[in-house]
């Protein structure tokens, strides 16, 4: 009986200090998630309330980081994100349908053009500031894909949605952030506004945003 | 390919998330189109971009404080213990083969078993209402068709002190799921329907049952079976024990 107490808190100091080593990791995605220094320390500890809570549902030989982010996702989902802002923000995407093919030839335009391909200091600030932007189920799947590394696969289980789902907010997602640094390129003169504005010519911008600089623009 | 349906696929392809077949065939378009091949490289470029952002962020250490300095609610207890803690003995003489499957169940990736027990305890101990209620369960077959979109049969337990409840529509892990409720010896029954998909039911301590596997798990005081059959999932949860279940499978004619 002694014995076996021995090994249950070997057991559960391996499993604590296993928990831990990814902190940083799980601080990194709950500051991207709340956008927030105190919103995230508060979310990666209420997280690490419920893994040690819910330490025995965790079995060894499965992915114990997919398993933390699993718990920090639903923490989030659950106590932390703004459902307001999202619904403003994906309507105001649904209602863009012909967005893609404007996007798209501007895409090619923009990665045609050698320039674009530096991705300067400035740009990386320009993205920083773009994803945090991001509505929620958009960022969250973007920042599990390309900051965690996570599949498809483990992001639908920790969204506790269907892998389609993820891999159409991951579209989304990653079409508003090109479509961020597009209009950063032309506002930064690295691509210029006539070679862009050619493509769009017959379409009134639908962004308010970008309306009220093709104003500008033209005035 | 064309250029318009590359776009569909590219985030997969970028990812190294897309199936062989349609890799060859976008690389085979990107071969010969400049234009899709720079949309990839900036998709690349970004993807790697993002992926650096956060490159030297640390916890700050009033956080790692705290976050040691967390009581310790859970137990974490020796996974062996616990199945061997299952008297199966007793259900043997029902079963064909008998098998003990490998304790991780994360194989290809898929959704851990303990995320799926999870799910059917918590359907099971919330006693929700049912929408359609018993006696008949055949009608119930027919109140899911067009509700769901995987067969139905619910089936009639040829026990005599066991009877058909109601049932509802449900979920597991986003999955929609037929709930039903059946009552055995007094006790209630929580039978769960839902096609496998991607879901991963194995691993645990499983059995087979009339040349079908059956995965067994625990939660919360509760006993969970899970049956394959041709892709689908038949689940019961109750606080009757892992045998009974298991010989339960063996009264419905599934």
């Amino acid at each position: 009986m002694a014995r076996s107490g021995k090994r249950e808190k070997e057991e559960q100091q391996r499993f604590e200090s296993a928990c831990v080593e990814h902190l940083d990791a799980l601080y990194a995605t709950a500051l991207r998630m709340t956008r927030n220094t105190s919103n995230a320390e508060e979310l990666v500890q209420d997280t690490y309330v419920r893994v040690f809570r819910f330490a025995d549902s965790f079995e060894w030989g499965t992915n114990l980081k997919a398993w933390l982010f699993r718990i920090l996702t639903n923490t989030f989902i659950n106590n932390y994100r703004h459902k307001v802002h999202e619904r403003r923000y994906l309507e105001r995407v649904a209602t863009e349908p012909i967005y893609d093919q404007v996007l798209d030839s501007e895409a090619r335009k923009f990665a045609s053009d050698p320039e674009a391909h530096v991705f300067s200091s400035f740009f990386k600030k320009e993205l920083d500031r773009a994803l945090d932007e991001l509505p929620d189920d958009y960022r969250t799947v973007v920042v599990l894909s390309d900051l965690q590394g996570f599949s498809y696969k483990e992001i639908s289980q920790m969204m506790e949605c269907p892998m389609g789902t993820v891999m159409s907010r991951l579209h989304r997602g990653r079409r508003i952030l090109q479509r961020e640094l597009i209009d950063h390129a032309v506002a930064a003169g690295i691509v210029s506004v006539s070679e862009v504005e050619q493509k769009k010519s017959g379409r009134e911008p639908t962004d308010l945003k970008e309306f009220r600089r093709s104003r500008e623009n033209g005035s | 390919m064309n250029c318009a349906q590359i776009v569909k696929y590219l985030d997969a392809y970028v990812d190294g998330e897309l199936e062989a077949g349609r890799m060859i065939e976008v690389e085979a378009h990107l071969d010969h189109c400049e234009t899709c091949g720079a949309l990839t490289v900036l998709r690349r470029r970004m993807k790697s971009e993002i992926a650096a952002l956060d490159d030297g962020i640390v916890a700050p250490d009033h956080l790692r404080r705290r976050v040691e300095g967390l009581p310790r609610t859970g137990t974490r207890r020796l996974k062996v213990a616990i199945f061997a803690a299952v008297p199966i003995a007793a259900a043997a003489a029902l079963l064909l083969v008998f098998t003990v499957g490998p304790w991780s169940t994360s194989e290809a990736g898929g959704e851990p078993m303990a995320a799926v027990v999870d799910d059917l305890v918590q359907r099971h101990a919330r006693e929700l209402p049912m929408e359609f209620k018993g006696p008949d369960p055949s009608l119930a077959a027919s109140w899911f068709r067009g509700k769901v979109d995987f067969p139905v049969h619910a089936p009639r337990l040829k026990l005599s002190n066991a009877s058909f409840q109601g049932a509802r529509l449900s979920s597991v892990q986003a999955h929609q799921a037929a709930h039903m409720v059946y009552t055995v010896d007094g006790h209630r029954v929580t039978l769960m329907i839902f096609p496998v998909d991607n879901l991963v039911v194995r691993g645990g301590n499983e059995v087979r049952v009339d040349g079908k596997n059956v995965v067994l798990g625990h939660r919360n005081g509760y006993n969970v079976a899970v049956m394959i059959d041709r892709d689908m999932a038949y689940a019961l949860s109750s606080d009757l024990s892992p045998e009974r279940l298991i010989s339960l499978f063996t009264e419905l004619s599934i």
